[in-house]
């Protein structure tokens, strides 16, 4: 969980290696009760935390995200309209 | 070495002990998932499932497609793309734990699937070929790493263009969380 990114900077990263379309399509609390349940966080952290942390935050230590992202599609995907393909566009025949 | 390599392998070390050190977990990522979709994943591989999310059902897969779990553990997403793919479909797993990757073999021969394969390797350097998946699924697993941008860029090179990721992983807020809290050697881990 130290190595988690803010939102906003985990959205910045997929975007710079070519990601688009980002959708954040669920956002859920982590607090000190949900990492309790994960044994990755050892008791002497979990107990760390409730030391430290505001009773305000202990619900929210961090926040589980999920989203979507699309690599574009190539351009021969999608052949731009303008080009070559005007003359066989049946519609446009004379 | 540079001292953020070293820093790098360190942090690979740390969380590689914590995942290879684990006794049965209760399945702490299970309580994100339907009952239809549990019933898909073998009982014993719900215990497992230590994921922060439920990522499959938002990358719409269809029959047919080709999917990358990327920390993939033991497997349950995996196994849960395997049957939405079906027999025309194909599903790789990566993680970097041999004993994961033995654990989901194990899984997927218990639910009966033949479309899954897990191999042993690092999201920082994927052992896919370039445009080779429709979809990348990852679930609680970019968080772990050092290098994420290089992560990310991995996922981006095995998609073919048009290909989609779902993505679930923890975030933080923007104010830190105190010191000896992010210094804690389990709280990379964990
Ligand atoms: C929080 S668990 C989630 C496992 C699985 N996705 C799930 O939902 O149950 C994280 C997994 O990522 C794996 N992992 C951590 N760092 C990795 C890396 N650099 N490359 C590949 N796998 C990694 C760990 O071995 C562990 O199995």
């Amino acid at each position: 969980m130290s190595g988690a990114l803010a939102e906003r900077v985990f959205a910045d990263k997929l975007e710079a290696v070519g990601f688009t379309d980002l959708v954040v399509v669920d956002r859920r609390p982590f607090g000190l009760r949900d990492a309790a349940r994960y044994p990755l966080f050892t008791p002497d952290l979990i107990e760390l935390m409730h030391r430290l942390l505001p009773e305000e935050r202990q619900d929210q230590v961090a926040i589980a995200i999920t989203a979507t992202v699309v690599k574009p599609p190539s351009e021969a995907d999608h052949p731009d309209d303008t080009a070559d393909t005007a003359g066989t566009d049946p519609a446009r025949a004379p | 070495m540079t001292r953020d390599l070293m820093f790098q392998d360190e942090i690979k070390q740390l969380v590689a002990d914590a995942y290879h050190d684990l006794d049965e977990p209760d399945g702490p990522g299970s309580v994100f998932y339907d009952d239809t979709q549990l019933a898909r994943i073998p009982p014993s591989a719900r215990s497992w499932m230590l994921g922060v999310g439920n990522p499959v059902p938002h990358a719409r897969l269809r029959p047919g497609e080709h999917v990358a779990d990327l920390g993939c553990g033991a497997g349950a997403d995996a196994l849960l793309a395997a049957a939405e793919v079906g027999d025309t479909g194909h599903v790789v797993g990566v993680d970097l734990l041999p004993s994961m990757v033995e654990r989901a073999r194990w899984f997927a021969a218990e639910a009966g699937h033949d479309n899954v394969e897990f191999v042993t390797g690092e999201m920082e350097s994927l052992p896919i070929p370039d445009a080779s998946v429709d979809v990348v699924v990852n679930n609680g697993s970019v968080n772990l790493c050092a290098r994420k941008s290089r992560v990310l860029a991995e996922a981006f090179r095995i998609l073919r263009p048009g290909g989609r990721m779902a993505v679930a992983d923890l975030t933080i807020h923007e104010e830190e969380l105190p010191a000896e809290v992010v210094t804690h050697p389990s709280a990379w881990a964990g």
